[in-house]
C-alpha cells in the first residue's frame, strides 16, 4: 500500500516513479533532518586551517558523531526523551567516570566502608581508629582533629583510605614527587606489592594486617630477596585529564628500605607529596631536579641505563643501605626509590627518577649515618 | 677504584645537598685525580651562580690540595676507624656492583674544626663509553 501510494505521489507532480525501501527513506529522511551539513564554498589546498587542524578535525568529528542513532546508543535513552530529560542528568551519563557517578547514579552510589588506619602520631587510647575511605587528606586530618568526617575526594582512594591528592593543573606544575607519592599509596599498586610482601613485612599473603607501621621486632633481612624483581606498573589519571604511568623499579627492597628510614609508606609519600622543579645547570648529565616541600627529599633525574644497572643490582646495595640505616658507618648517599614517571597521550615522555635523603643539617644533627662528623686536629697547630 | 671522571653534579647541586650548611663550610668534589683542578661550570641560574672564589663554592682536588697546602688532616683514632670501615664497606659494594665512578663529597668548617664526607653520584655503570671519555681526558 505504501509502494503505491508513493507512486501516485510522484507520479502526480511529474516524477519518475521510483520504487524506495521503507527503511531506506526514514534514514534519508533522519540524515536530512539531522545531519545536513551546511555547505561552505571549497577552500584552497594551500589557504591556513580555518581555526586550526585540531579544532577543524574536531569539529568533523562532532558533526559526524552527532546524530540520533549515536545519542541514542550512548544514552540509552530514544531521541524524543532527552528534550523533557534534566541537564544534568545528560551530563552524568557523559562523564560518568570522572565525576564518579553513572547510568545507576540515582541515589546508587556505592558509599564508601570503613578502614581500620594506624594512627602514628596518636597518643595514648587505642592506635586503632576508624576512619572513612572518602577524605581529603586523611592521614593529616587524623593527626590533627583525630574527628571522622568525609570529604569528597577527586582522586582514586589507595591503601587503607589513604590517598595523596594530585595537583588540578598536573602538566603545569610537573609534580612528579606527587605522582609518585600517589602511585605508592594506590591500590592498584598495594595490590602488586601484597604477595611480595609475604615473609618481610606480613606474616603471609593472607594476613589482614596492611604493613603500615613496621614492627621493630620482626627484623627484615633483605639477604633472603632473591633476583631481580619484576616492575609493578601504576596508572595514574590526573583531574586536569592527563594520563600518567609510573613503573616502580625494584619494589620490594625500596619498600623495605622505606620501611626502615621512615617508618611506613605513608609516611614518605607525606613527604614526599609536593615537590617542586629545581633548577640547577652546570652538571654533566643535564638531569632535571626536585626538591620535596619539606626539605627532606631530593628528586633527581637519571639516565635509563643507570636506572637499569641500579635495578638489575639492587641486592646488595638495599643491604647495605640497610645496615647503614641500622646505625653502621657508611657514606653512601641514601636512595629511598626508583621509579620510571611517563607521562601518556599525545606528547608521551618518560623520565628515570631516584629518590634520595637531602642531607640537611637537622639529619646530621639527629645522627644520621650517610655523614660522619669528624673531629680533626691541624697539623702544627 | 678510579677517580678520574667528569663530574655529574653541579655547583648548585652540591648547594642543594648540602643545605643549612652555612658559607663557612667549604665544599670539595674529590674524585682523586690531582689535574682537576678547574671548578665545575658557572651556574646559568643568577640566583644559583656562585662566584669559584667565594666561601661556599665548590671546589675541585686542585682547590682541596690549595686549600689545605697538601697538608694531611689527622682525624682521632675513634674517627679514623669508623671512616675506614664505612668506606671499606662502601667500597666493597660500590665495587660488587661495577661502579667506579663516584665522588667524594666533602664539607669542611674551619672555625668549628668539622669535616662531613658523602659519597655522591655513583650510580653511573662504567661502561666502554665511559672508559673511553677517561681516558680522552686524563
Amino acid at each position: 500500500m505504501f509502494d503505491s501510494m508513493t507512486n501516485e505521489v510522484n507520479s502526480a507532480r511529474g516524477l519518475l516513479p521510483k520504487v524506495i525501501a521503507r527503511g531506506k527513506l526514514t534514514r534519508r529522511c533522519t540524515d536530512i533532518g539531522f545531519a545536513m551539513p551546511k555547505r561552505d564554498r571549497a577552500r584552497s589546498l594551500s589557504a591556513p586551517p580555518k581555526f586550526g587542524i585540531q579544532e577543524e578535525q574536531k569539529c568533523k568529528d562532532e558533526a559526524r558523531s552527532l546524530d540520533d542513532s549515536s545519542l541514542e546508543s550512548l544514552l540509552h535513552v530514544g531521541v524524543p526523551r532527552l528534550a523533557s530529560m534534566d541537564p544534568r542528568n545528560i551530563l552524568k551519563r557523559f562523564y560518568a567516570s570522572l565525576v564518579g557517578e553513572g547510568k545507576n547514579d540515582a541515589g546508587d552510589i556505592e558509599q564508601p566502608g570503613c578502614l581500620r588506619v594506624i594512627s602514628a602520631t596518636s597518643t595514648g587510647g587505642d592506635p586503632l581508629d576508624t576512619w572513612p575511605v572518602l577524605c581529603a587528606e586523611p592521614r593529616r586530618l587524623l593527626e590533627s582533629t583525630g574527628q571522622s568526617e568525609t570529604y569528597s575526594l577527586s582522586v582514586p582512594c589507595g591503601v587503607q583510605g589513604m590517598a595523596i591528592p594530585l595537583p588540578g593543573s598536573l602538566a603545569q606544575t610537573d609534580d612528579l614527587g606527587a605522582v609518585i607519592a600517589h602511585a605508592l599509596l594506590s591500590l592498584q599498586h598495594w595490590e602488586q606489592l601484597r604477595p611480595r610482601l609475604a615473609g618481610h613485612c606480613l606474616v603471609d599473603e593472607l594476613d589482614d594486617d596492611l604493613c603500615v607501621a613496621h614492627c621493630p621486632e620482626r627484623p627484615i633481612d633483605f639477604a633472603s630477596i632473591d633476583g631481580e624483581e619484576s616492575v609493578i606498573r601504576i596508572a595514574v589519571q590526573a583531574p586536569d585529564g592527563t594520563r600518567w604511568q609510573v613503573e616502580a623499579l625494584a619494589p620490594l627492597r625500596f619498600h623495605l628500605l622505606r620501611h626502615l628510614a621512615f617508618g611506613n609508606d605513608a609516611n614518605f609519600c607525606e613527604m614526599l607529596r609536593r615537590c617542586r622543579p629545581h633548577s640547577t645547570s652546570g652538571g654533566k648529565s643535564k638531569g632535571a631536579f626536585w626538591k620535596s616541600e619539606c626539605g627532606q627529599l631530593m628528586l633527581k633525574e637519571v639516565r635509563a641505563a643507570e636506572a637499569s644497572h641500579l635495578a638489575s643490582k639492587a641486592g646488595p646495595f638495599a643491604v647495605r643501605l640497610a645496615e647503614a640505616l641500622r646505625g653502621e658507618p657508611s657514606l653512601l648517599c641514601e636512595v629511598f626509590g626508583l621509579f620510571r614517571v611517563g607521562r601518556l597521550g599525545k606528547r608521551p615522555s618518560t623520565r628515570t627518577i631516584i629518590i634520595m635523603r637531602r642531607v640537611t643539617v637537622q639529619k646530621w644533627e639527629m645522627g644520621s649515618p650517610i655523614y660522619h662528623n669528624f673531629e680533626w686536629k691541624n697539623i702544627g697547630t | 677504584m678510579r677517580f678520574w671522571c667528569f663530574p655529574m653534579f653541579s655547583q648548585q647541586m652540591f648547594r642543594n645537598l648540602l643545605n643549612g650548611i652555612t658559607d663557612d663550610w667549604q665544599i670539595f668534589d674529590i674524585k682523586g685525580a690531582a689535574h682537576r683542578n678547574m671548578p665545575p661550570a658557572p651556574s646559568a641560574d643568577p640566583e644559583a651562580s656562585t662566584a669559584p672564589s667565594s666561601p661556599s663554592a665548590v671546589k675541585w682536588d686542585g682547590g682541596f690540595v690549595e686549600t689545605f697546602g697538601a697538608l694531611p688532616k689527622v682525624l682521632k683514632p675513634v674517627d679514623h676507624e669508623a671512616l675506614e670501615l664505612a668506606l671499606k664497606c662502601d667500597l666493597h659494594v660500590l665495587r660488587e656492583l661495577g661502579l667506579v665512578d663516584y665522588s667524594l663529597l666533602m664539607a669542611f668548617h674551619p672555625k668549628a674544626n668539622r669535616i662531613r664526607l658523602a659519597i655522591i653520584d655513583f650510580l653511573q655503570p662504567y661502561t666502554l663509553n665511559k672508559q673511553h671519555l677517561c681516558s680522552a681526558s686524563g
